[in-house]
This record gives structure tokens, C-alpha cells and sequence, in this order.
């Protein structure tokens, strides 16, 4: 960006851009700039004594390199622990990111505000519980004697281990997770859809637009920059394929397929104080992360000229 | 004949959100007669939908639970507080950085971006904490979690799309940016606002970990850690060893108690969006800009 | 203007954050503490003013300061405490961060023997000897010889105290009452198929097999788990993971009785008689499908009990609930209990304590066995009473004591018979402890002491994920019913792999070396 004032000039007229920056600047810097220091302690054997205090034992402590990163994936379970986050990750992306931009926009056409109302108060209820208690739930619900096999033996189908079943498992996770965030996370849809310039809908109407003419040309384009923020944000947390999910719904007959990073380092390092491969792995997560963030960000800025920035 | 085709659109998508609604409805039912109902048949798996030997005991004895009143008071002020503070830090940062021609902005969204995807950990935060001596104290539950550059991204990309005649003409007129951030910008995202709001209430409301690692005073400890204490200890009394430590297994919190506890842990929070709703309302930015 | 108003809302945030940092508390900061410097023959700590006492416990889901037995604490012992717990979960980090980080407490009580250590090793703990030497007469009377060996390092210091399970008796004159587990029995289902409490593995397989023949349904039914101690008592083995065949201290595992128990439970799972939901089982599930007549046998504690019938009697009111304890081989053979002893909780003191003092001379008051029974259980025929030699609970007054077991002192003489008090909670549950522990008779009773090895350093190291790995394991190899001996052998690779061998190698040594102190 050429610039045609001198800094000193563009300070003077926008200094109180900057005072605003202030606060969260200094508020980022202070809680989350500072302690990234403790990031070497994924290539230290981390002591927590052996300095004066915790702080100071970061530096004392030795220096191993790369010790605890070859360690922990040099392991075969690693890698087919990484292959299913990466798995599963992309199945939630490909099939349940979409369904809450459906849901929203499906939701919009109703003309009953009362109605919207009251769906979305309901939808997004499953959010607020913990996955221990869902878990429970979908327990109950698919196990041999349960109410959907019950069902699948009453018309005359077989009966399906759905959570101990490797072929079922995954679709499982999918199908839960879906029912317990689609209604949060269309909370944001349906805020971006309330900042639509409505002129453009009268106009539309005007033009004789049917109501699919509508939502292809105003409304999804209208929603555009919002989706591809959510999809930039979402790869941005394709590491963690959901922790507390399949911690709470897994168990070993389906660890082939459903055991994941966060999983499997939780199992392997129980009863162990390892500050340095979680601190490794949590590293390792993060730079692929962020070059995916980064990735599509610039794929997102080629298609369609939108992106973080 | 217009009128047909929207019908049957009209049924179709009726038929898909009532579905929506009931399935995701009813097992939040399920949980929450579990609350209303006697120890036996929640045991015995016989509540399903609606409370089977109905009583408010339950509940009453959870809200009874001083533990339980004095963790849900701890909630309460680091939601409300912490809401408070992080919905002016997210505001005063999306706004400059909404701005295309802000000098220094690249840099700066990198370093957010950077943040938002790497954290070093349980020791080095817990580390400053220690360091500000703000361990043990609430205001370690407020500031953990204060700031979320997701929910700025969110903001920022809000503040992007709004129109920028309407700036321009309070620049004409000649408003600095403060006042246009205060006054017309503030007032135009109110859905982002609401939604980032309830965001962040949430996130508090929900927040156990914090708990875990700043405090050790149980006047202290947030909600969903007393709930998680609640749960977690009823649902494994089994150490690795296999040998189990007695008195805590003979004290179990029973499966109706359980429920009761999340049920008034979950009910205020749900409360909450209500009343963020009226802000989803659409055509704020109508008639705003003529001309 | 605006610019005011803005930097209104600046001053308030930085005002907020010096405030907290400025004016914020760190924990464990005792007040006033004062030995003061008299010069007289009375020793100042003894009879000097008491200071508030920082304590830190594991965690409760109660709160520990609101508790009716810290008046009578307080009343017996002068001493004011404040109570910190440690989280549920990462305790033991949480622990190092705290006491590394310079944070105050005077006592770390009731914490495991493995943070303990963790924390000696790193040279975070106290050196005690002198201390109770000079305030601790109480405690050294009531801790058995062998519990010491937990907490003394090899170079003779001692870093703990370990106090003692309360609900476990360390000799074998007086047995009564080990028996808490056992295989639950649906009465009516038992009178259905004609059949007595089974008692042997036999009588056992044939009661599920005659109610699958009869209903089509698995009778058995548990959470997700492989190890079951009331039916490997009729294999010889039992809650221990380690077993001494002809002197070598030999892991679970390895005991080759360990193929025909894994078979057993395979052939169960695979006759339709164990519970085809077993690997995903929760808690509550497994208790439902007892409770709603799917399945009629399931393993229980006797104080399961009054939740239990309550949901059983929702299915049929006439169902009672019918007490099995472990099963025997067979009728000619005893099975076997393995009692598990433990130096229980440990109690130690950190370098960063102020009061380290006076922490012992309040410690030592509540090992002090007239200050531990009216703590634990309070007063006779007030809050308790004594029938036939048996401590029975008197309510509404015993409610006071639901948690009184986080604040005596060091187990001392009789704390089992105690215990049973609140054991008797309920008459139900008296009638099945007290049934239960009628047989005791019928069994050889092992004490395994593995519990003071939790500190060796290979046992840190491997011993909670490869108890994980050999839980899952074993898990997968009853679902898949596969060749039971070659399930065992890949389990046994795992195992020598990820550090079994290591295991295998600190417990011969620690075994041979400490044998002689264990009541055989």
C-alpha cells in the first residue's frame, strides 16, 4: 500500500485509532504475548524446581531439542491417532458446516417472528450441556437394547452396534455433534443476516424475485463474508477434532477410528508429570493450524475476494 | 398460483425445522425430568420425557447446597464483570482494525491471528498469574477469558461490511472517530454485538478450567466446576489401581441429584439469550443512508 | 468530549487491573503467627499463641470450612484452619505449581503417596523427624512400623506422615467387615429359576445360562471394565496387581490364571450371558439395565443398596435385593479376598510453610485417639451406640458426621469398628454389610501391600497407563472372543514394551526387600 502522508501526519489525524487499539493490545500482550516464553518448554526437560521459582526454572532447566516432538510421533498410535483427527475433522467440516447457513436461512423464511423465536431458543439448547451428560444420553439411546435398535428390530432389520461398531463410530460422532451445535452455530448467521440492507429485499420484491431468487442473490451473497470468516475460523481449529466429545463417547473396541491427538496424548501421559509433550504437542498443533489458516485465508482471497484481511 | 408454490415450500420447511426443533429439544427434556423425579425410577432408566414420581425436592436440595449458591454467585460476577470488560476491549480493537487504511494493520491482525492459534499452556499461565498475584482471587476467573480474538474477528468482519457512506458523511460533518464508533457504528451492529455478548457469557458461564488452575479457595470455585466435581466423582469411583476410597464412593450424589444440579446450572444461561433477541431484529440500517 | 468519555473507560480498566494486582491476595498468607522470643522454659510453640493454619487437601465437592466438624476440631485442638483443595483433575500439577510457585501452606494432608513423593523428589518437602520428635507423640504411637517405610526416603528422612485407611484392619484377628463388594441378585429372578445365591463359579455360569434359556437376556451385567474381583477370587486372584508365585512378584498379567479368567468372561460374552453393551457402559446404565429386569446379576457395594431398591422395586415391588459375595472355585475350594493395605493418605509438610511447628502439634492433637473418635464419630449414645460389639449410627445427630472422615488425625486403634458406624447408614445396608461379612469364613484372606510402591519411580512413571492399556486391552479380547492365550501373550508384549519390565523389575526389589514386615 503506497502511502502519500508521512506516518507522523496520519498519527496526528487518527492517534485515537490507536489509543482504542491500546487497551486490547496491552491487555494481549500482558496475557498471552508474555507467557508464550513457556513455549521452549516443549524442547526443555522441564524441572519445575530447579530454578527459584517456576519462572526461572524454564531457563534452568536442560535443553533437548526436539526430544520430546520425536518421541511422542515417532509412535505408530500417533500417527493413526493423527490420521483419525485429521479424518474426522474434515467429515465435520464437509457435512455439519453447512447445515447451520441452512438452517438460518430456512429459519428466516418463515414470516412468524414468534415462531423463529421460539425455534431458536429451543435449537440451541443442547449446546449448554457438557458432552458427559450427552454422552449419556446417546448411550442410552443406541445400545443394543435401546430405543433405535428396538426400532431397527421391530421392522425387521438387524441390530447395529452403533459405539462399538469401526464403521459406524465415526458417523456417530458426526451425527451428534451436529445435533448439539447446529443451533449455536447459526446464532452468528442469523446475526449477519439481520444486518442485511433490507432495501435490497424490496427492491428484489419489486423485480418480481421468487423467493429462491432471493436467498441465491441477496441473502447467501449478503452472508458471504461471514461464511468464509466461520470456514477460515473453523480449519483454524481443525486439531482438536473434538476433545471432550469423544472422550466422553469412545471406548476401546472403536479406537481404530475414533482415537484422536487430544485422546490418545491424554491415555499415554495419565499418572505421568509431562509439562514438555503436551507443551510439544500443543506446539505441533498450532503451526499446522496456523498454515492452515493462512492457507485458506489466501485461497479464500483468490475465490472470492474476501478474507481475514 | 404464487400462493400454491409457497405452500408447499412452506410445509417442507415447517416439517424440517419442527423436527429440528423436537430432536434437539427432547433429549434436553429428557435431563431435565430426570431433575423432577424420584431416585428409583431414574435409576431404573423409567424417566424419559416427563418426571416419573414427580417432586421439586430435588431441586430445592441443590438449591439449598450452600456450596451450590455461594459457586453460583462466583459464576454470576465473573460473567457479568467479565463480560462487561471483554465486550469493550473486543469493540475498541475491531473498530481501528475494520479500518482498511489503518497504517500498521497487517502486522498487527498477524499478531492476533498468531495469539488466537497458539498458547503456551497450563505453566506459563499459570506462572503470570502467580506473578501478578492474582491467584486465588476472582478477578483470575475475570481476566481468563477477557479477551477472545475470534469474537473480534467476528466484530471486525461486522464492521466491515456496515456501508461507509454513513461514516463518511459524520466525517463531513466533522465527528472524530470516537464519536463514530460510539454513535453510529455501535448502534448499527447491534445483532454482532448480541450474538458476541452472548458469546462471551457463555464462555464464562462455562468456563471450568480457569478453576482448575488459579484457585484453590473453594469460595472461589466457578460453577461448572463444582458441577464438574459433582458429576465426574459419580461416574468413576475407581482409581487406576482398582482400589476405590470408600467414603467418597459411600457418598455419592445420587443420578436425580445430578441432574437437578445441571438443571439449575443450565437455566439461567438459557435465560440469557431472550433477551439478547430483540437485537437480531432486521433492517437496523434501514433508512440510515438516503441519498 | 467523546475523548473524555473514552478515557474514562481507559482510567477504569487500568484502575481494575492495578488494583487486582496491586491489592490481590495470594493464597496461603497466614495472618499473624508469632513465636514470640521469651526467653522461658516453656517451649513458645506449645504454649504461645496459636496461628491460623494454612491447610491444603484434595478435592471435595463440599467445602471443607463449612463443615460441622470443624468446631469440634477447633474447639479440641485451639487451632483456627483454612482449608484449600486442590482440583478434581491435574492435581498433582497443580500441587508442584503451587508449592514451586512459593505459594504458603502449613500441611499438605490427605494427598496421594505419589504426589508426595513427586514433590520430595523435586526437594519440596520438610525433613519431619525432629518435628515429631519433639510434638508428635500421638502420631508415632499410632502409625504401624510398616506404613513408615512409604514415607522414609533411603537416606533415612522422613518426609511424610502416613495416616492410615480408616475402613481397612491391618491384622488378621479381627477380619470383620472387609467384604463391601459383591454380585447383586434380583430376589424374584432368583425364585423364578428355583436357584439359591450362587456361590460358586459353577452355580454362577449355570444361574446366567438358565436365564438366558429362559428370558433370551444376558444376565450379567457391569460398566465398562475387565477386572472383577468377585469372580477372579474364584481364579485366585483378586484386587491386587501383583502376585507372589514361587517368589517372584509377578504382575496380573503374567499369572497364568490369568488366560483361563480372561476365557471365562469371553465364554459368558459370547453365550449372550454378559451384557453385549459392556464396553460402553456408564455407571448409570449398567444400574439400569439392572434395575428395569433386563439383567438380574451385577456387581454392587452393599452401600449401593438404598438407591438400588428404590429403582428395582420400580420394575417389582416385591423384588428384594439379594447379596453374593466373591465367588469360589468350587464348592470344595475357598476363594480368595485380597485386602488391599495402604498407608492410605499421607500427610506431609512443604518447604514453603510458615507454621511448620504448629502444624505438627495440631496434626498430633488430632491423631490423639480421645480427639479422633470425637471428631470422627462424636460422642456415645449421642451421636452413636454400641450392639453387640457393632458401632451403629443414631440419627438426626450422625448427620453431622457425613464428612467427618477428612479431619481426624492418623487411624488409630478400633478406627475400622468406627468406620462401620457410618457404614450402618441405613438398616438395609447394615443387614447386607453385616450378611455379607457372616461368610467371611468361607475365604483365605491375602493383605497385598502394593500401595507403598505407588512411589518407586518406574511404578510413577508406567503403572497408571499401563493399567489403562491392560484394561482396554483386555476389554477388546472378551468382545472379539479371540484365542484367549494369544490375547494374553500380545497384552503381555504391550506390557514388557511400555515399560513393564521396569515395573517388574522395582517390585521384586521393593517386595523381597520389605516381605518380612507384611502380615502373611
Amino acid at each position: 500500500m503506497n502511502h502519500k502522508e508521512p506516518f507522523k501526519k496520519y498519527f496526528q489525524k487518527n492517534y485515537d485509532l490507536y489509543l482504542l487499539l491500546l487497551p486490547g493490545l496491552a491487555f494481549v500482550f500482558i496475557f498471552n504475548i508474555l507467557p508464550m516464553y513457556g513455549i521452549l518448554l516443549a524442547f526443555k526437560d522441564y524441572d519445575m524446581f530447579a530454578g527459584s521459582s517456576p519462572l526461572s526454572a524454564i531457563g534452568a532447566s536442560d535443553w533437548v531439542g526436539f526430544k520430546y516432538f520425536i518421541r511422542v510421533m515417532a509412535r505408530e498410535e500417533f500417527r493413526a491417532a493423527f490420521g483419525n483427527t485429521m479424518i474426522i475433522s474434515l467429515y465435520k467440516i464437509v457435512f455439519l458446516f453447512p447445515l447451520p447457513i441452512l438452517f438460518a436461512i430456512l429459519l428466516n423464511e418463515v414470516k412468524s417472528t414468534r415462531f423463529q423465536k421460539s425455534l431458536q431458543l429451543v435449537v440451541y439448547m443442547p449446546h449448554f450441556l457438557s458432552w458427559a451428560v450427552v454422552a449419556g444420553i446417546f448411550v442410552s439411546l443406541l445400545s443394543t437394547t435401546g430405543v433405535v435398535n428396538s426400532a431397527l428390530a421391530a421392522m425387521g432389520l438387524d441390530k447395529v452396534k452403533f459405539l462399538m461398531d469401526s464403521n459406524v463410530f465415526r458417523k456417530v460422532i458426526i451425527f451428534s455433534d451436529g445435533w448439539k451445535e447446529i443451533g449455536w452455530s447459526s446464532i452468528i448467521y442469523f446475526a449477519a443476516i439481520a444486518g442485511l440492507d433490507q432495501e435490497c429485499y424490496e427492491a428484489a420484491l419489486v423485480d418480481g424475485a421468487s423467493r429462491f431468487q432471493k436467498i441465491w442473490y441477496i441473502t447467501i451473497p449478503g452472508l458471504m463474508p461471514t461464511i468464509v470468516l466461520m470456514l477460515i475460523l473453523r480449519v483454524g481449529g481443525i486439531m482438536d477434532a473434538g476433545f471432550s466429545q469423544i472422550f466422553a463417547m469412545y471406548n476401546p473396541t472403536v479406537y481404530d477410528v475414533a482415537d484422536i491427538i487430544g485422546t490418545y496424548i491424554y491415555r499415554t501421559s495419565l499418572g505421568k508429570l509431562d509439562f514438555s509433550t503436551g507443551t510439544a504437542v500443543g506446539l505441533f498443533n498450532s503451526v499446522i493450524a496456523l498454515m492452515l489458516v493462512l492457507g485458506s485465508n489466501a485461497f479464500a482471497k483468490k475465490a472470492t475476494g474476501k478474507s481475514i484481511w | 398460483m404464487k400462493k400454491k408454490k409457497i405452500s408447499v415450500f412452506m410445509i417442507i420447511n415447517f416439517t424440517i425445522l419442527i423436527t429440528l426443533g423436537l430432536v434437539t429439544l427432547l433429549p434436553v427434556l429428557h435431563v431435565f425430568s430426570k431433575a423432577l423425579s424420584g431416585e428409583g425410577p431414574v435409576i431404573a432408566g423409567k424417566v424419559i420425557f416427563w418426571p416419573v414420581q414427580f417432586q421439586l425436592g430435588t431441586v430445592l436440595y441443590v438449591l439449598s447446597q450452600p456450596e451450590f449458591k455461594n459457586s453460583f454467585g462466583v459464576s454470576v460476577f465473573v460473567t457479568i464483570v467479565g463480560t462487561l470488560i471483554a465486550m469493550l476491549l473486543t469493540v475498541t480493537t475491531a473498530y481501528p482494525l475494520s479500518k482498511p487504511t489503518l497504517r500498521g494493520r497487517k502486522p498487527i491482525l498477524y499478531i492476533f491471528v498468531f495469539v488466537m492459534l497458539f498458547s503456551a499452556g497450563m505453566v506459563p499461565n499459570y506462572i503470570l498469574y502467580r506473578s501478578l498475584n492474582l491467584t486465588n482471587t476472582i478477578w483470575a476467573l475475570v481476566f481468563s477469558g477477557a479477551f477472545s480474538v475470534y469474537n473480534m474477528f467476528l466484530v471486525k468482519n461486522f464492521f466491515e461490511a456496515l456501508p461507509e457512506t454513513i461514516e463518511e458523511a459524520a466525517r463531513i460533518d466533522g465527528a472524530s472517530n470516537m464519536t463514530i464508533l460510539f454513535r453510529i457504528v455501535l448502534p448499527m451492529s447491534m445483532p454482532v454485538l448480541a450474538t458476541v455478548c452472548l458469546f462471551y457469557g457463555v464462555s464464562y458461564w462455562n468456563n471450568y478450567f480457569s478453576g482448575v488452575l488459579y484457585i484453590t479457595k473453594a469460595s472461589l470455585k466457578p460453577l461448572q466446576q463444582y458441577l464438574y466435581d459433582l458429576i465426574k466423582n459419580a461416574l468413576s469411583t475407581v482409581d487406576a489401581e482398582g482400589v476405590v476410597d470408600i467414603d467418597t464412593a459411600m457418598n455419592l450424589t445420587g443420578e436425580a441429584v445430578r441432574s437437578a444440579t445441571i438443571l439449575v446450572s443450565t437455566v439461567p444461561i438459557l435465560i440469557l439469550y431472550p433477551f439478547l433477541q430483540r437485537y437480531f431484529v432486521k433492517g437496523i440500517t434501514v433508512g440510515s443512508v438516503k441519498g | 468530549m467523546k475523548i473524555k468519555k473514552y478515557l474514562c473507560a481507559l482510567l477504569a480498566i487500568s484502575t481494575i487491573f492495578s488494583l487486582s494486582a496491586c491489592s490481590g491476595n495470594s493464597s496461603g498468607s497466614s495472618s499473624s503467627g508469632t513465636s514470640s522470643a521469651d526467653v522461658s522454659s516453656e517451649d513458645p510453640f506449645l504454649t504461645g499463641e496459636k496461628p491460623e493454619l494454612n491447610v491444603l487437601t484434595y478435592y471435595t465437592t463440599f467445602d471443607m470450612s463449612s463443615q460441622p466438624s470443624v468446631a469440634v476440631s477447633e474447639e479440641l485442638t485451639g487451632y483456627k484452619v483454612n482449608w484449600f483443595n486442590l482440583p478434581q483433575e491435574q492435581a498433582t500439577e497443580k500441587l508442584l505449581l503451587e508449592v514451586a510457585g512459593g505459594t504458603s501452606y502449613d500441611l499438605l494432608v490427605r494427598l496421594g503417596l505419589d504426589q508426595i513423593t513427586q514433590l520430595e523428589s523435586k526437594g519440596g518437602l520438610l525433613e519431619l523427624s525432629s518435628y515429631l520428635d519433639k510434638y508428635g507423640d500421638n502420631i508415632m504411637k499410632a502409625v504401624p512400623d510398616i506404613n513408615w517405610t512409604a514415607t522414609t526416603g533411603t537416606d533415612g528422612k522422613v518426609f511424610g506422615i502416613p495416616i492410615g485407611t480408616y475402613d481397612t484392619p491391618n491384622s488378621k484377628d479381627n477380619l470383620y467387615g472387609i467384604i463391601k463388594y459383591g454380585l447383586a441378585y434380583r430376589s424374584d429372578v432368583l425364585a423364578d429359576l428355583g436357584i439359591d445365591v450362587p456361590e460358586t463359579l459353577d452355580d454362577f455360569y449355570n444361574a446366567l445360562v438358565a436365564y438366558k434359556n429362559k428370558t433370551g437376556k444376558a444376565g450379567f451385567t457391569t460398566s465398562s471394565g475387565a477386572f472383577y474381583s468377585q469372580i477372579l477370587s474364584a481364579f485366585g486372584m483378586g484386587d491386587s496387581g501383583w502376585y507372589d508365585i514361587d517368589g517372584v512378584y509377578t504382575p496380573r498379567i503374567k499369572v497364568p490364571a490369568m488366560v483361563d479368567y480372561l476365557a471365562f468372561m469371553q465364554k459368558l460374552y459370547k453365550e449372550g450371558l454378559y451384557d453385549e453393551d459392556m464396553p460402553v457402559n456408564t455407571g448409570s446404565t449398567f444400574k439400569e439395565k439392572f434395575s428395569n429386569a433386563t439383567a438380574f446379576c451385577a456387581p454392587l457395594a452393599f452401600f449401593d443398596i438404598p438407591s438400588m431398591i428404590e429403582a428395582v422395586k420400580t420394575s417389582n415391588p416385591d423384588c428384594e435385593m439379594a447379596f453374593g459375595t466373591p465367588l469360589a472355585p468350587d464348592d470344595s475350594t475357598n476363594g480368595v479376598l485380597y485386602v488391599s493395605q495402604g498407608c492410605g493418605a499421607i500427610a506431609a509438610i512443604p518447604k514453603t510453610a510458615k507454621n511448620p511447628e504448629h502444624a505438627i502439634i495440631w496434626f498430633n492433637k488430632l491423631s490423639e485417639t480421645d480427639t479422633f473418635k470425637a471428631i470422627y464419630i462424636g460422642e456415645e449414645n449421642v451421636t452413636y451406640e454400641i450392639k453387640d460389639n457393632k458401632y451403629y449410627p443414631i440419627f438426626p445427630a450422625f448427620n453431622d458426621f457425613q464428612n467427618s472422615d477428612k479431619f481426624p488425625g492418623v487411624a488409630c486403634d478400633g478406627v475400622v469398628d468406627m468406620w462401620q458406624a457410618r457404614a450402618r447408614k441405613t438398616d438395609e445396608m447394615a443387614i447386607a454389610y453385616d450378611d455379607m461379612n457372616s461368610r467371611i469364613d468361607n475365604y483365605d484372606v491375602e493383605f497385598f501391600y502394593t500401595s507403598f510402591a505407588s512411589s518407586l519411580e518406574a511404578n510413577m512413571e508406567y503403572s497408571a497407563a499401563l493399567a489403562t492399556m491392560m484394561n482396554d486391552a483386555l476389554i477388546t479380547a472378551i468382545v472379539d472372543g479371540s484365542d484367549a492365550q494369544a490375547a494374553i501373550n500380545n497384552i503381555i508384549a504391550k506390557w514388557d514394551a511400555e515399560g513393564g519390565k521396569e515395573m517388574e523389575a522395582e517390585m521384586q526389589t521393593w517386595y523381597d526387600a520389605n516381605k518380612s514386615m507384611f502380615v502373611q
